[in-house]
């Protein structure tokens, strides 16, 4: 019924039947099928800039414990973890920008890791211990210990991803990463506990937005 | 960030246009997008299946200009539903007033996207019209406001001839009616595929339309449970294969807009 084709012979006229000869169709292109002649709704082209400002951004190698702090702080402000996150990443750039963070890489335990100047990242309970160099397990262990020390290997850690992150702040990110020939994951992390940190004492404070629109703001 | 605009239309009744304009906004609401149902129905369905009550925000939205103060009174009968992102103008008798006012003005076809531009500056993602199962002014210039269109049609016998009659219209308005819309696609509802007489249906419909024939809709109880307990069917089982079924329309309007 939706005016397919009819197979004509050759020599049929394609100029208009007779009145008797006109098929019960409302639609006088008859050959046609009726998709052809309606426009039809394009799936939508995502343009670059809207690619760029959304896409989510994979990272490996964040320790699961800055991972849940920074869960932690988007619950308490009601906001997304990426827009912590953000924030975070944003902050600690810039103090590096201010020259009150300073990063260093060394060659420490059979591999680059990463430095910084403040007190807390002398600890190395944020760099990662390279393969092959856990020390022997513990002859008893429980579950709990097992799975924490299997995190322990980088590649085992649960890969994070930040949406919206700007494109300022990974090239940044690549700019570090390149700069001190370690694993993204390990400027990320820096970088964020670095934050958390500033965070924890004060001196960054975080302005979330509203979420949701509180009504409806129909006419601006 | 302008709001699309969707039609869900067909003269033929009780074919799931309701059904379809509500699962459909909640759906999108559930999304987080800010969608706005607008029912041009006199029936007023769209507020009872929500558990509000039918009132004349459709009438004004028909009948008033643009200016300020209209905006203003029009604004109070944008309600709330009670679901996040999710805000109705419902409709009532006095619709098919409004209707008789547009004819007999003589109004022209943009009208009605005229009168909702005034919802195009705020944050509104999209805009939903319910539309009545007749033909006339209200139904054609509802077409005409959208940007995309979706035709339910039940999937029992002749029940397609409708569908053709919409996808006239649709051709009329395009060619020479200015219409800039298009055609999202066709929706088969209450299906059963174990009943012949709609497996044809389905062929009929891809033979005419081919990918433009959406996933079907298959017949099911809770959908007809739905409006009486004034719920979507999100609400009611959204574990169904009906919402599931709704869903996938979600999905795809979310990839055309
Ligand atoms: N797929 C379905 N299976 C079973 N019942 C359904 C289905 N879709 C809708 N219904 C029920 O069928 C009835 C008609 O559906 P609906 O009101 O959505 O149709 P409509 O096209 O809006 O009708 P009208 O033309 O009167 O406005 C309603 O009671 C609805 O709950
Ligand atoms: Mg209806």
């Amino acid at each position: 019924m939706w005016d397919q084709p009819t197979p004509q012979p050759p020599s049929a006229p394609v100029s208009q039947p007779t009145p008797e000869a006109l098929p019960p169709v409302p639609v006088p292109t008859a050959p046609i099928p009726i998709i052809d002649q309606i426009r039809v709704t394009e799936k939508k082209k995502r343009s670059r800039s809207w690619d760029e400002q959304n896409r989510a951004t994979a990272f490996r190698g964040i320790p699961p414990e800055v991972q849940a702090q920074v869960k932690a702080v988007a619950k308490t402000l009601d906001v997304t973890v990426s827009e912590v996150a953000r924030a975070f990443l944003e902050f600690s750039l810039e103090s590096l920008r201010r020259g009150d963070l300073r990063l260093s890489s060394s060659f420490s335990q059979g591999k680059m890791m990463l430095y910084s100047n403040a007190a807390w990242g002398q600890s190395a309970a944020w760099s990662e211990r390279p393969a092959g160099t856990l020390p022997p397990a513990p002859k008893k262990k429980n579950a709990k210990a097992v799975q924490a020390l299997e995190l322990e290997k980088p590649w085992r850690r649960p890969m994070v991803s930040y949406r919206h992150l700007p494109a300022g702040v990974l090239e940044n990110i690549e700019e570090l990463r390149e700069q001190h020939s370690v694993p993204v994951g390990e400027v990320v992390s820096l970088l964020l506990r670095y934050a958390l940190a500033a965070y924890e004492d004060g001196r960054l404070v975080l302005h979330p937005q509203p979420r949701r629109a509180a009504h409806l703001d129909i006419v601006s | 960030m302008k709001p699309h605009i969707i039609t869900i239309s067909n003269q033929k009744g009780g074919v799931g246009k309701t059904t379809t304009a509500v699962s459909l906004a909640h759906g999108l609401a559930l999304k987080g997008k800010e969608v706005l149902l607008i029912d041009l129905d006199p029936q007023g369905q769209c507020a009872t299946t929500l558990g509000l009550t039918p009132e004349p925000g459709a009438f004004y939205l028909l009948t008033m200009g643009t200016e300020t103060h209209e905006t203003t009174f029009l604004k109070q009968y944008v309600r709330n539903t009670g679901r996040e992102h999710l805000w109705l103008i419902a409709g009532n008798q006095t619709t098919m007033a409004a209707q008789t006012v547009l004819n007999s003005q003589n109004k022209p076809y943009s009208v009605i996207r005229e009168s909702i531009a005034r919802f195009t500056r705020g944050n509104l993602n999209y805009i939903i019209f319910d539309t009545a199962p007749s033909v006339g002014g209200i139904q054609e210039r509802a077409v005409w406001a959208a940007d995309m269109v979706i035709i339910p049609t039940s999937t029992e016998y002749l029940s397609t001839d409708s569908v053709r009659k919409m996808t006239e219209m649709l051709i009329m308005l395009q060619q020479s009616k200015g219409w800039h819309g298009s055609l999202l696609g066709v929706l088969p509802t209450f299906y059963s595929d174990q009943l012949r007489e709609h497996r044809a249906a389905m062929e009929d419909l891809r033979q005419g339309f081919g990918d433009r024939v959406l996933t079907p809709i298959h017949r099911a109880a809770v959908l007809g449970e739905c409006p009486g307990e004034s719920k979507t069917i999100f609400e009611k089982d959204p574990e169904s294969r009906a919402a599931q079924e709704y869903q996938d329309l979600v999905q795809r309007v979310l990839k055309h807009s």
